[in-house]
């Protein structure tokens, strides 16, 4: 008799949002909510935030103590259900490490994956994704 | 310039880039190539000679080597060409020329301007080494 199996699952939400014009992507089950940022209130000075352009959002995450913490983005792009098969490892030849996890392939156009956890972690937090050309 | 044919998959247009962070400049970013993200490089700023300038004849000669697969961006691709190994001739290594990345260089006749062929095994490697954070 063949049991049924469960499987895993096919599809993850994602959440996007802009750094300095350049779009990156995260597991949204790591957002609690989006906010506006609170510049200068208590508690901020936790995440450094990206480069200041324009109206700014945060993501609100939940650390690894518990506490809620925001993440400033320029703009955050909507939620998208994506098929795991869409998401891609970091090429051999990119040495990024972690925050970044890979890439959601978005059509033609790669989005970079970013564990927002691993971020709360890092010493920069998004002013380590601004990119100078 | 030139790649070994062997080392070279295809020759394909330049896609829309998406940039990196937390890279090096000669990384130009990423692109989507058959399904799969390929890392674009400039071979110019890897070797410190300038930078390249994306234009409407600009094409990604996709290169692999081992478990290494990149884009390098060509002003142009010109064709295939067969040389004699006795034709090769080794280039002094110099330490800001690039001459460790090149296997050697051949001048097809007399008036032809000299053609370098790069190491692509040798030039994947030290990109990887120059891009992973220490």
């Amino acid at each position: 008799m063949i049991r049924s199996v469960d499987q895993a699952p096919q599809t993850v939400e994602i959440v996007l949002f802009k750094i300095g014009g350049v779009t990156y992507a995260a597991d949204a089950s790591q957002v609690i909510r989006f906010d506006r940022v609170a510049l200068n209130s208590p508690g901020d000075e936790t995440v450094p935030p990206g480069p200041r352009r324009g109206s700014e959002r945060a993501l609100i995450v939940r650390g690894g103590n518990g506490a809620c913490l925001p993440i400033s983005v320029e703009a955050v792009a909507g939620l998208r259900t994506v098929p795991v098969t869409s998401l891609r490892r970091l090429p051999h030849v990119v040495g990024i490490s972690r925050p970044a996890l890979g890439f959601w392939l978005d059509g033609e156009r790669p989005v970079m994956l970013i564990d927002l956890l691993q971020l709360l972690e890092g010493p920069e937090g998004m002013n380590g994704f601004a990119i100078e050309r | 310039m030139a790649i070994a044919s062997e080392h070279v998959l295809e020759v394909v247009r330049s896609g829309p880039l998406t940039p990196l962070p937390k890279v090096p400049a000669f990384i130009l970013g990423v692109c989507a190539h058959r399904g799969e993200v390929l890392p674009v490089l400039d071979l110019l700023r890897f070797l410190g000679k300038g930078a390249v300038r994306i234009a409407g004849k600009t094409r990604l000669v996709v290169g692999v080597s081992g478990n290494y697969v990149a884009g390098i961006v060509a002003d142009a691709v010109t064709g295939l060409r067969r040389f004699r190994l006795a034709d090769i001739h080794p280039v002094p290594v110099s330490g800001s020329g690039g001459g460790e990345h090149l296997l050697g260089a051949v001048r097809p006749d007399p008036a032809a301007d000299i053609i370098l062929l790069l190491d692509l095994t040798k030039l994947l490697h030290s990109a990887r080494q120059r891009a992973v954070p220490r």
